[in-house]
């Protein structure tokens, strides 16, 4: 199996003429398409939908190559296009989901205070609420950290910025969604 | 409360969502990399709403279900039916000649524009000439009956009776 070049070699490759344009593009397919699956998929909670979208995100890749100049790290860039062809795609299927969707995201441990009354269904809604309020690069290191769980110098690799710069913003994200949380669990 | 409540992120647990097998992946790189080649059609990622199978199951659903309701129709036209407007005046009278027992005068009342009164001869005229508008061929019509007037009143009365006709007022106005 051929090893994947860095990410400064993939931008370059990219940027070059079609032969080497599509070699970069299947390192990237081969580097990310597991990740942008499941993260798109917690999104839509469907697999034909995330099919769709995975496919349009890598041909966004493709038709943009040149636009993206590496002023951010390459899967930054990435997520920003899967975020906005779901939001795009699930606006378009909204009035005509009749598909199975999937189990919840996330469910309370069973220590935890609000266990029990909530479902694994309504805490999951609430938490994508949440999340749908964050600002790109905290939903961003949310996702990365909380569902993905990476480590910190794992994220700076890839998205760039400073452990203690990312810490910060994780730490951001969290206090905005408990708040939101917070808020809506004192409604019920 | 709310130092507790500072850590529900944290007393969450990440559910994993499906993920499919290696295949799914493999078979993703290469329609995303055929999709790139030249001369390849850019086809959009159309939404399932959009895609022409369900649309044209529902077409030939309704085409069928339209075809049938139209020959359910078609079939609900009589075909036996008739009218005195298919056949002209003369032969009307000639089967009412041959088969005089079939003569029903509320059938003809239904039927003609005008009662034929055999009473007038100018209403019997004006009947003629009603009864040929049905008829297309409009064919000049030999009436073989008598003048009326020249049958006593009496004599027609008894011929009615005896034919079994209802008598009404109408056969009694000059």
């Amino acid at each position: 199996m051929h090893s994947i070049p860095d990410e400064e070699k993939i931008v370059q490759y990219l940027h070059r003429e079609d032969t080497h344009a599509r070699m970069a593009l299947g390192w990237i397919v081969d580097s990310y398409s597991k990740r942008l699956y499941a993260t798109i998929r917690r999104w839509t909670k469907n697999h034909e939908y995330t099919n769709d979208i995975l496919q349009e995100v890598f041909f966004k890749i493709w038709k943009n190559r040149l636009q993206f100049q590496g002023n951010s790290h390459l899967y930054s860039w990435i997520f920003r296009i899967a975020y906005n062809e779901t939001l795009q795609y699930l606006k378009k299927e909204n009035m005509h989901q009749s598909v199975e969707l999937d189990p919840a995201l996330v469910s309370f441990h069973h220590h935890a205070e609000h266990f029990g009354k909530l479902s694994s269904e309504e805490i999951s809604e609430l938490l994508q609420q949440a999340l749908s309020t964050l600002p790109e690069k905290q939903r961003l290191i949310f996702e990365m950290k909380f569902f993905e769980d990476l480590k910190y110098d794992e994220i700076v690799a890839q998205i760039g910025g400073s452990v203690g710069g990312q810490k910060a913003n994780y730490f951001h994200a969290v206090t905005k969604i408990e708040t939101f949380l917070i808020k809506k669990l004192n409604q019920i | 409360m709310e130092k507790e409540s500072k850590h529900i992120v944290e007393s969450l647990e990440v559910l994993r969502s499906p993920v499919p097998d290696e295949q799914y992946f493999k078979d993703l790189k290469i329609s995303v990399l055929e999709r790139t080649l030249p001369n390849k059609k850019q086809d959009a990622i159309v939404p399932l709403y959009k895609r022409w199978y369900s649309w044209g199951a529902a077409a030939v659903i309704l085409f069928v279900a339209g075809f049938f309701y139209q020959s359910q129709n078609n079939q609900l036209i009589p075909k036996n039916e008739s009218s005195f407007s298919e056949l002209s005046t003369k032969e009307i009278l000639d089967y009412f000649d041959m088969n005089p027992e079939y003569l029903d005068e509320q059938l003809l009342a239904t039927q003609l524009p005008e009662t034929i009164h055999w009473m007038d001869s100018t209403l019997v005229h004006k009947s003629i000439e009603t009864s040929a508008k049905l008829s297309e061929q409009n064919e000049p019509v030999n009436f073989n009956i008598p003048r009326v007037d020249e049958i006593e009143r009496q004599e027609i009365l008894e011929y009615l009776q005896e034919e079994g006709y209802p008598l009404d007022e109408e056969l009694f106005i000059d």
